[in-house]
């Protein structure tokens, strides 16, 4: 009965012409919808991937060619051209010949010999008492007794026992209580009178038994009679060699430095045991020591951050535009992030060359890039042979400031004054999800890094 | 109908080739030409304005974004239209789920939506469209308007050729009881 009322011929017949025929007017509101999501979508790069790694090289290479400009090579091959140019080029060395060289080199080398012989006889009969080789340090100590601006090494430290110790460096040997370092010795004997104190002390006689130390000793200055005179000084005629042992010795570090840091990052998503992809990092931070032992860092990490993960892990808005229009069953994403991180260094144990310390801080991400490739349930194989897309890319989508918690321990290891190297394990957990999806991402890894001190 | 777009001095060749530079100004202008066309193809398979907009919108930036697949020796409304027809499927089987559940509450809507108006023009008849079930309905415009075979149905919507014509001819049976109680 209903087909004779409008058999199926007519009835499509009447829908096709209103198809053809019908339309709406223009909405203005649509458009102004249409414009913020082609905002989101067409944003376009500011600054290319590329660049960031370029940056990165430039980088490395600096920081390569300051340390070959600074490296001066075996300290120890280096000693007896120093100390030529020393013996023939320093005033002093000019005055004392043209006061009185004999009376003065005689008592000098008369004391350093007989103090020589009491530290190599303390060696023998005190194992308390230790020489000590330690490395060539700069600028600790002002050689205004030879010139303003040379700059003396210390080659031997010698610890007598627990109350005296005597450094023996190219142009001086000074004796000095651990109560106070031998720094500040060095500077209050600064008014000392090398003259006075060698007319009150008696040369010794047994200087045929003494051990002569390598070292070339130009002059005596500086010298604390009131610890010299306590030596313990004591005759032996088969003088044994001396034995180096070292000693904890913590040398200067920088307050300014400037890292350069690489690292494989471990990414996972909604926990740290979930790891999808392995990504890497590259940046510089820059480092100041604002207070003993803690250190304010900043800098800039590009992190390319690559990640497989279901779309459950993503925090999506609820009507997402999907490229393809299917929903996707899992999405591999790779991202390029800027990582600026503020953190807080502290040196929590200082053995030598070496630190021991824990990093804390927040990080700021800026998204540079964002490549999602959707993977889909293969029934809807079928849907995708045309051309709808299945990927979509974002350029500087968005930042996220104090987005992530960093935390790290590490050690650290001066090669020379004002360059070590650092190895750093690092997690950082998602304050907030981060990217187009929203995803919380926890990165871990290992930096490695090379530092110069400035 | 006013078509604010058709008296632009812009070519649709130009406009095409703009928003292949993402030119912002051409986008528009061929939003503002192709919309009502747009809408017209997406309300048949939306049950709503608002749900027709949205996949219109939805449409369109695929439109923008994948321009440069469009290839200028065919038509481009033809390549238009089925970016479009193939969104709102694309949308209508991301609410498959959700449209089952409407679909049970049809028969209800079809007693309590007539009026008394005799005189039929497209915006009714396009209003009966919206009232069939989303399913009935998107077999009713894929074979009816846009031309699908039902072995095309069968594949795009994952059913089986059976369903398709058992679709269409419920859709056609519903308009009928619908554009009867029209004319009583």
């Amino acid at each position: 009965m209903e087909d004779n009322f409008l058999p199926d011929d007519q009835l499509d017949g009447l829908f096709r012409e209103a198809s053809d025929q019908y339309r709406t007017a223009f909405d203005e509101g649509a458009w102004q919808s249409m414009a913020s999501k082609l905002d989101t979508y067409q944003t376009k790069p500011t600054a290319k991937p590329f660049a960031w790694k370029r940056l990165s090289i430039l980088l490395v290479l600096i920081g390569f060619s300051v340390f070959m400009v600074n490296y001066d090579g075996d300290s120890s091959s280096k000693i007896p051209n120093k100390n030529l140019s020393m013996a023939t080029k320093t005033p002093l060395n000019a005055k004392v010949k043209a006061e009185n060289a004999a009376t003065k080199n005689t008592s000098i080398k008369a004391l350093q010999q007989n103090l020589t012989t009491g530290i190599s006889q303390q060696q023998n009969t005190r194992p308390n008492e230790r020489l000590v080789v330690v490395p060539k340090q700069k600028d600790r100590i002002t050689a205004s007794n030879i010139s303003e601006k040379e700059t003396p090494s210390i080659e031997k430290l010698l610890i007598l026992n627990q109350e005296k110790t005597i450094v023996l460096t190219q142009n001086k040997l000074v004796v000095d209580s651990p109560k106070t370092t031998w720094q500040n010795t060095l500077k209050e004997n600064q008014e000392a009178n090398i003259d006075e104190s060698l007319k009150s002390l008696t040369p010794l006689e047994s200087q045929e038994n003494t051990i002569r130390p390598s070292i070339n000793f130009l002059k005596i200055k500086y010298l604390d009679l009131s610890v010299a005179l306590n030596l313990p000084l004591i005759e032996s005629p088969e003088p044994q060699p001396v034995r180096a042992t070292k000693i904890t010795f913590t040398p200067p570090r920088p307050k300014v430095g400037i890292r350069l840091l690489a690292a494989s990052d471990l990414n996972s998503i909604s926990g740290i045991n979930n790891v999808k992809a392995v990504g890497k990092s590259v940046g510089v931070v820059f480092e100041y020591e604002f207070m003993d032992r803690l250190k304010l860092q900043t800098g800039f990490i590009n992190t390319q951050k690559d990640y497989q993960t279901s779309i459950r892990d993503y925090n999506l808005p609820e009507k997402v535009i999907w490229p393809s229009g299917i929903k996707p069953s899992d999405i591999n994403a790779q991202s390029s992030i800027l990582d600026i991180p503020i953190n807080i260094r502290f040196d929590a144990i200082r053995h030598g060359k070496s630190d021991f310390f824990i990093n804390t801080g927040l990080s700021s991400y800026l998204m540079i890039s964002e490549k999602y490739h959707f993977g889909y349930d293969p029934n809807y194989g079928y849907l995708l042979k045309g051309n709808m897309a299945q990927e979509q890319q974002l350029y500087r989508s968005s930042d996220y400031l104090f987005s992530t918690f960093n935390l790290s321990v590490g050690y650290e290891t001066q090669l020379k004054y004002g360059f070590s190297v650092q190895v750093e394990p690092y997690l950082k957990a998602p304050l907030k999800g981060i990217g187009w999806g929203n995803v919380n991402m926890y990165s871990t890894g290992v930096f490695f890094s090379i530092k110069h001190g400035l | 109908m006013s078509n604010p777009i058709a008296k632009t001095p812009f070519s649709i060749e130009i406009l095409i080739d703009g928003c292949m530079k993402d030119d912002r100004k051409c986008q528009e202008l061929l939003y503002r030409q192709f919309f009502g066309f747009a809408m017209g193809v997406c309300l048949r398979y939306a049950s709503s304005k608002d749900e027709a907009t949205f996949i219109v919108n939805d449409g369109f930036l695929k439109i923008f974004t994948k321009i440069h697949l469009y290839e200028p020796e065919k038509p481009f409304k033809a390549w238009f239209r089925r970016v479009m027809v193939n969104t709102a499927l694309d949308y209508y089987r991301q609410n498959v789920k959700r449209y089952y559940q409407e679909d049970i509450q049809e028969q209800y809507e079809l007693e309590s939506t007539s009026t008394a108006d005799h005189d039929l023009d497209y915006e009714q008849l396009y209003a009966m469209v919206q009232r069939l079930s989303p399913a009935y309905r998107t077999v009713f415009n894929m074979y009816v308007i846009d031309g699908f075979s039902h072995e095309e149905i069968a594949n795009k919507l994952n059913i089986s050729i059976g369903t398709s014509k058992g679709n269409l001819a419920r859709a056609r049976e519903n308009l009928r009881k619908m554009i009867q109680r029209y004319g009583r």
